[in-house]
């Protein structure tokens, strides 16, 4: 429901008179002239998926569940209408339209294909959800768009719906701690350049400083369809140059279904080695000062739990019921729909639940650039580092849609997903700095929970107002939070203080507790307006206009207590010791009220549109301009830090044009131009200062959006409804690229900043290119050598080039003296060598030169038998933008390897295993140069001689076998 | 020309101070006399001897100054366990505090919780220098009681402990003369945008809980460090550092200096424990006495130094517990051209009794504070006596601001910061 909660905007208070003069329109409805019929098996078995086409009108549709489709508008006149189904032979019908109101409705019977017989099971899908529906969804939109049918995902190795993004063309992902997609990167555009919607509606992120959405939050089971659009309509939101991520949820279905599945699993990884966790349900989700009576000071133990820090471990035995065994992941789906009165009410729910346990071994490296005497970086210490997480994601959405009457239509959805990390970390470090004896070495045991939620809640509205006119609208409430209460350490290190110098554990000198927490509500409006004019029907012509109102309103709060040991020396026995018998000073027992991230930022975009669709012969044109309005601020806790806001407003001009030589082709091209906002913290000017590993980092207010002129062109073959061949390309001019710039105090390319010492901040560097190819290959073998055989395929070349500013130590010449600035002119001259700034170019962050996927798939239905083996390849890219020049991290090819299986069986039955990362393919990070000569380092270091390796991951494969049943009316 | 400022926020009770301009050139105080009272907000102009209690943070504006003169004892009343409840003294002009060997100023804690077992409590928020300070002059003065938590700003995380004094900018000008740093929870001495620095003649003890150094340079330091003792330091005595990028490289010579237990209370091995220069800074280093500290003169850090530019020699160095000795200077640092960096410098004295006047070396190496009527100075006949090298200057031979100039002593040709008797 629609809130109006401590907002001064109100929705427009038009809607009201636009239902009453929708109901006096009523009279004058006439329905447009359609071609409507079932498409039936020679049983009489309704046949889902079969395509309809109209050539000469290059008019598409495939068929519902239940057989049924609705093809419009006709003009008067005979047209040859063509039907086809796999295992089917194909048919054409010859269908005659009188007149304006003239349904034709035919009942098709197709004939099995003889070389096919009996091969053909009928299966249970409907619309969307089917490989045919999201064929259809991309031939027929009018944008660049790539989309993945839950069939699809059903038999695929993937279980989040990060998992299923990285097989779409053009895209890749960027991976949480455990390996698992996490962000996706489209056309080599980073998180930062998409967005994110469900069902159409724009979300917010629970992430406490910027926009984009964790993918792994959603399961995929609760999908129809995953669309990712890359260009982008008038009436589309102008806020991606990457693309557009749509989640869309499964609808109220034409028939009852039922379905419900049940998998167990688990990951290898916990067979080399223990399961680390913690007591997660004696975290205490208020921070101290939360808790405590108001205003006193929390300075005193007993305000902090102590059982989940006590650290603990399992094995993964053999024998399940034997103590200290790791429980295997479990995970479990249900699906029910069903359609009521007459078919006008339908309903669908839909939850998932997956418990699972994940993790990564890992190691890395410190390391330093700009060192005084090379320009090699410097590797500064040595971790090794284990992951364990048990990793609970919830989803439950539901939907409703009632047909009030021919004319009006309204639809509710609500979902929320639920998706707690509860991390362990384990790491072990070596400070590379040893003396004689004594080594510097540090362990470390983070107990971390994160409970991340969305939820949304949409009231939609489809009302016909004449034949001419459509009005639909959207009132949508979106909450997203995170929380990551008592973020808690326990660090030892090394000390040799004893008479025989022998090793102890004694507690860190400092260690902290972090009670964090953020939320974003957002209260949205959409309404569209679409005229029919019918003096115009040759054209076939579509005017749009409408709108959108977004008052968004979000809140941080971070509260970090330090803790030093006392008495300072103070030993730990990991396991053994007893978190409640080490002994504390709370050095601020006040929290931290003042700290950066208590912020409260809002955000209210007005956004307006006008559309226009109109077709010429074969040819059809979509364009219009779109016009944004920004009002983004922010007010902070901090007296020093002064609440500010940025407004501004963005023109977005678009034409999309699609030329259909024939039925099953199409041509695109395309020119939109979009932006990109900045996150929600990166606009506050805060400094935090550095530490020894950490460079002090700020804001920028003056910070400004991103933007971009977009252009693609696409070739679209559809020889049947499941294959495909998609030759695209792209080229993006991006104005004031956001980058992290470190700027040293008085920087002269920033004369705006006064940093004390060197800082990061993020800037709007100088325009940025990005261009690239994308092929897409789909084919089904449906006879032959091959028959049952299928593969899908795609490789995309992307090539940017951005100008970032990179520091580097350079001798001081006549040329370069002016950029020196006062102060390093009182001690430095002609001939000193100092740090300087250089312009290096280089690929976008995150940017793959090649990537591609490839699935070869086997799918006999008569067998009731599906496998499927799924290989990504993502080239190097580069994962962190480092300072100097030349050391940027880079995180090496790799390719992926799933696998899944299924087998039907007592009729309404699926058993399947999937197993991801077949090979353990490790996440390597590594600098292309060759480090800095260090003692005792080169045995870590296996290609010293050419780079320098920063991070290595192994995650292990997952394992997962189940059951699902499906039950269909 | 001068200007009675009232200072409307500023309550002064007993009030027999005299409100003077900002002039810098301002050396017309008033008598002598009973100083003393409340103080809270802005505060400008000379403050007499006496004991001010402080229980709300106090301001020196921008472009304006606040002198002390002998005996002011400034007794901030704080818990220590959040920012609004440990004042502090904020500079954004010049703070000129001006004892005498008899009458020291003090910065300190109300009198009842001044006791060596509070030592680490740290009750109140230090001296902290903005960018706008000009200059923070402390000569025979007192810091005491400090690191209360900070409040988020370009130098703290909220919650992070504040240095005992805070410089922000390259051109403040920072004396620390003839001066006492002691009983602090964590850093001392913070130039952390930079600073130019004289300190000289001062004295750092029991400075630092469990980690915390004397004086931890950051970007854009230039001076000198002499002629001081550290004795019973957390970590470092002195630990020059700075990125050396777009602020003048941190250069800071560290010479005359002895240092005594320095490195024990920090618990993780292989850090800290005498002089640490990282993260590009450079300098020369000479003539410094380090008696049982956990390490010698120690040229790494997460980000090295400037390896190459750090001249050393002539150290002399001691320890009564032979675990030590092999850390008087660690085998496996390399230079910037991957050369190991040795120890061996020829004119270094290695585990010869230094012969302090009236101080054991075999006093246990954690204490902290000094045995009352300790004489760091050499015997005569001392091995380090005359063993020094001169053959360099200061950074800068003087250094003045407010009125004040402090002459930098060059290198003496005895080591460590006392000479002999």
């Amino acid at each position: 429901m629609f809130h109006h909660h401590g907002s001064k905007k109100q929705f427009p208070r038009a809607k009201k008179s636009w239902f009453i003069s929708g109901l006096l329109l009523l009279s004058h409805y006439v329905f447009p002239a359609k071609f409507e019929g079932k498409v039936v098996s020679e049983d009489n078995e309704p046949l889902i998926g079969a395509t309809v086409s109209i050539l000469d009108l290059n008019l598409h549709i495939t068929t519902n569940i239940d057989g049924t489709f609705s093809l419009g508008t006709l003009p008067k006149g005979t047209h040859k209408a063509y039907i086809s189904y796999i295992g089917f032979l194909k048919q054409e019908v010859e269908i005659t339209v009188k007149g304006e109101n003239d349904v034709v409705f035919q009942v098709i019977k197709l004939k099995e294909d003889p070389s096919l017989l009996g091969e053909v099971v009928i299966t249970t899908s409907y619309e969307g959800t089917s490989e045919a529906g999201a064929r259809a969804a991309e031939r027929n939109s009018a944008v660049v768009l790539n989309a993945v049918s839950a069939e699809t995902i059903e038999a695929s190795p993937d279980i989040t719906v990060a998992n299923v993004i990285q097989r779409v063309s053009g895209l890749t992902v960027e991976r949480n701690a455990n390996g698992d997609g996490q962000y996706a990167i489209v056309r080599g555009m980073n998180k930062r350049y998409n967005y994110t919607l469900v069902n159409g509606i724009k979300i917010p992120s629970p992430d406490n400083e910027n926009r984009y959405i964790p993918l792994d939050i959603f399961p995929a089971e609760l999908l129809d369809q995953l669309a990712v659009s890359k260009s982008l309509t008038p009436s589309m939101e102008g806020d991606a140059i990457g693309g557009v991520v749509d989640l869309r949820m499964k609808e109220a279905p034409k028939k009852k279904i039922l379905t419900a599945s049940m998998s167990s699993g688990f990951n290898t990884l916990f067979i080399d080695r223990p399961y680390d966790y913690f007591n997660t349900s004696a975290v205490d989700f208020q921070s101290p000062m939360q808790r405590s009576p108001s205003d006193a000071r929390v300075a005193t133990l007993e305000y902090y739990s102590t059982e989940n820090l006590n650290f603990e471990q399992r094995n993964l035995n053999p024998n399940p019921f034997a103590a200290g065994t790791l429980r295997p992941n479990s995970l479990g789906s249900f699906t029910y729909g069903d359609r009521f009165k007459d078919g006008k009410l339908g309903v669908i729910v839909a939850a998932s639940y997956q418990n699972t346990f994940r993790g990564a071994n890992r190691i890395e490296f410190g390391i330093s650039d700009n060192e005084f005497g090379s320009p090699n970086p410097r590797v500064s210490r040595f971790q090794d580092r284990r992951y364990s997480v048990e990793q609970e994601r919830a989803g439950i959405h539901s939907m409703m849609d009632y047909q009030i009457n021919k004319r009006n239509k309204i639809r509710w959805y609500n979902a929320m997903v639920h998706l707690e990390n509860n991390e362990t970390r384990v790491i072990w470090e070596d400070g590379l700095r040893d003396a004689n004896l004594e080594r510097t070495l540090e362990n470390n045991w983070r107990a971390q929970v994160n409970r991340q939620r969305i939820y949304n809640s949409t009231l939609q509205g489809e009302h016909v107002m004449s034949d001419e006119l459509t009005i639909d609208w959207s009132l949508v409430y979106s909450l997203a939070t995170q929380d990551m209460p008592d973020n808690s350490q326990i660090i030892t290190v090394s000390n040799y203080d004893t008479p025989g110098r022998e090793l102890r554990w004694l507690v860190h000198e400092n260690i902290v507790r972090i009670w964090e927490k953020n939320s974003d509500q957002d209260y949205a409006s959409y309404y569209n307006f679409t005229w029919t004019p019918t003096t115009y029907k040759k054209l076939d012509l579509k005017l749009k206009a409408g709108g959108l109102v977004r008052i968004k309103r979000r809140e941080n709060f971070f509260d970090l207590y330090s803790f030093r040991p006392n008495p300072g020396s103070q030993e730990y026995i990991p396991y053994e010791t007893n978190y409640e018998d080490l002994s504390w000073r709370i050095t601020n027992g006040g929290g931290t009220p003042s700290h950066v991230l208590n912020y409260q930022s809002y955000e209210d975009i007005i956004a307006n549109y006008g559309e226009f669709q109109f077709r010429k012969n074969k040819t059809q044109f979509i364009g219009g301009v779109r016009a944004e309005h920004t009002n983004q601020g922010y007010i902070t806790k901090n007296d020093n830090i002064p609440g500010g806001e940025q407004k501004y407003w963005s023109i977005l001009p678009s034409l999309h044009i699609k030329h259909m030589p024939t039925g099953k082709t199409n041509i695109r091209s395309s020119y939109f131009r979009s932006i990109s906002r900045p996150s929600f913290l990166e606009i506050i000017p805060y400094r935090r200062p550095g530490t020894e590993e950490i460079r002090p980092e700020g804001g920028n207010p003056n910070l400004r959006p991103v933007d971009a002129h977009n252009f693609d062109a696409r070739f679209e073959y559809f020889p049947t409804s499941t294959d495909q061949i998609l030759i695209g390309g792209f080229y993006k001019i991006i104005n004031n690229p956001i980058e992290q710039a470190i700027l040293a105090p008085t920087d002269p390319q920033f004369p705006q900043f006064l940093p004390p010492s060197t800082t990061i901040i993020p800037v709007n560097l100088e325009t940025a290119i990005n261009q690239g190819i994308e092929v897409d290959y789909m084919k089904r073998f449906t006879q032959g050598y091959f028959k049952n055989f299928g593969i899908r395929a795609n490789y995309t070349f992307t090539d940017s080039r951005i100008e970032s500013i990179k520091r580097t130590r350079t001798e001081i010449t006549e040329d370069n003296y002016d950029q020196l600035t006062p102060l390093q002119r009182e001690t430095l001259g002609i001939g000193d060598t100092t740090l300087l700034n250089v312009m290096q170019s280089r690929p976008l962050q995150g940017q793959s030169r090649h990537i591609g996927n490839l699935s070869l798939f086997y799918r006999n239905k008569k067998k009731g038998f599906n496998a499927q083996v799924s290989m990504v390849y993502t080239g190097s890219r580069i994962a962190v933008v480092s300072a100097g020049l030349d050391t940027d991290w880079w995180m090496r090819e790799m390719i992926q390897l799933d696998l899944s299986i299924e087998k039907t069986f007592a009729k309404n039955f699926v058993a399947f295993v999937k197993i991801a990362n077949l090979l353990d393919t490790p996440y390597e990070l590594y600098i292309k140069r060759p480090h800095m000569p260090q003692v005792g380092i080169n045995e870590l270091q296996p290609n010293s001689a050419t780079e320098t390796l920063v991070r290595r991951d192994f995650y292990h494969r997952n394992i997962l076998f189940g059951v699902r049943y499906n039950f269909n009316q | 020309m001068k200007k009675l400022t009232f200072l409307a926020s500023a309550l002064f009770l007993g009030a027999a101070i005299s409100f003077t301009s900002c002039g810098k050139d301002d050396e017309d105080n008033g008598p002598g006399g009973n100083g003393g009272g409340d103080l809270s907000g802005e505060v400008s102009g000379t403050l007499e001897a006496g004991t001010y209690l402080i229980t709300s943070d106090i301001i020196v504006p921008e472009g304006q100054e606040l002198r002390l003169q002998p005996g002011v004892i400034l007794a901030f009343d704080g818990d220590g366990l959040s920012p609004e409840t440990s004042p502090e003294i904020t500079v954004f002009g010049s703070l000129i505090s001006e004892g005498t060997e008899a009458n020291p100023v003090m910065f300190t804690v109300p009198e009842d919780r001044r006791d060596v077992s509070n030592a680490f409590e740290g009750f109140w928020g230090g001296i902290q220098g903005m960018a706008t300070a000009e200059a923070i002059v402390l000569r025979h003065t007192i810091v005491e009681y400090t690191g209360a938590p900070a409040r988020q700003s370009d130098s703290y995380d909220a919650g992070d402990p504040r240095y005992a004094i805070l410089t922000s900018s390259p051109s403040t000008v920072f004396i620390f003369d003839h001066s006492t740093l002691r009983n602090i929870a964590d850093d001392g001495i913070r130039p952390d945008g930079g600073a130019r620095i004289a300190i000289v003649h001062s004295t750092f003890y029991n400075c630092g809980e469990t980690g915390g150094e004397g004086l931890n340079a950051k970007d854009g330091t230039t001076g000198d460090i002499a002629y001081n003792l550290f004795y019973g330091v957390a970590t470092n005595g002195s630990k020059p550092a700075g990125e050396g990028d777009g602020v003048p490289q941190t250069e800071i010579n560290t010479y005359n200096n002895t240092f005594i237990n320095c490195g024990f209370r920090r618990v993780q091995a292989g850090r800290g424990g005498s002089i640490n220069y990282e993260q590009g800074a450079k300098g020369k280093v000479y003539n410094n006495l380090i008696v049982n500290c956990r390490f010698g003169l120690r040229l790494r850090g997460d980000r090295l130094p400037d390896t190459l530019n750090i001249p050393y020699d002539y150290q002399h160095y001691y320890a009564n517990d032979p675990v030590d000795e092999d850390n008087f200077w660690p085998s496996t640092d390399v230079d910037a051209n991957g050369n190991r960096l040795t120890r061996e410098k020829p004119n270094d004295i290695i585990q010869v009794d230094p012969m302090f006047v009236n101080y054991s070396v075999s006093t246990n190496k954690t204490q902290g504070v000094p045995p009352s009527g300790a004489d760091f100075r050499l015997q005569s006949n001392a091995p380090g006596a005359n063993a020094g090298y001169t053959g360099f200057s200061p950074y800068r031979s003087s250094l003045s601001a407010g009125g004040v100039t402090v002459t930098v002593p060059g290198p003496s040709s005895f080591i460590g910061a006392f000479g002999t008797n």
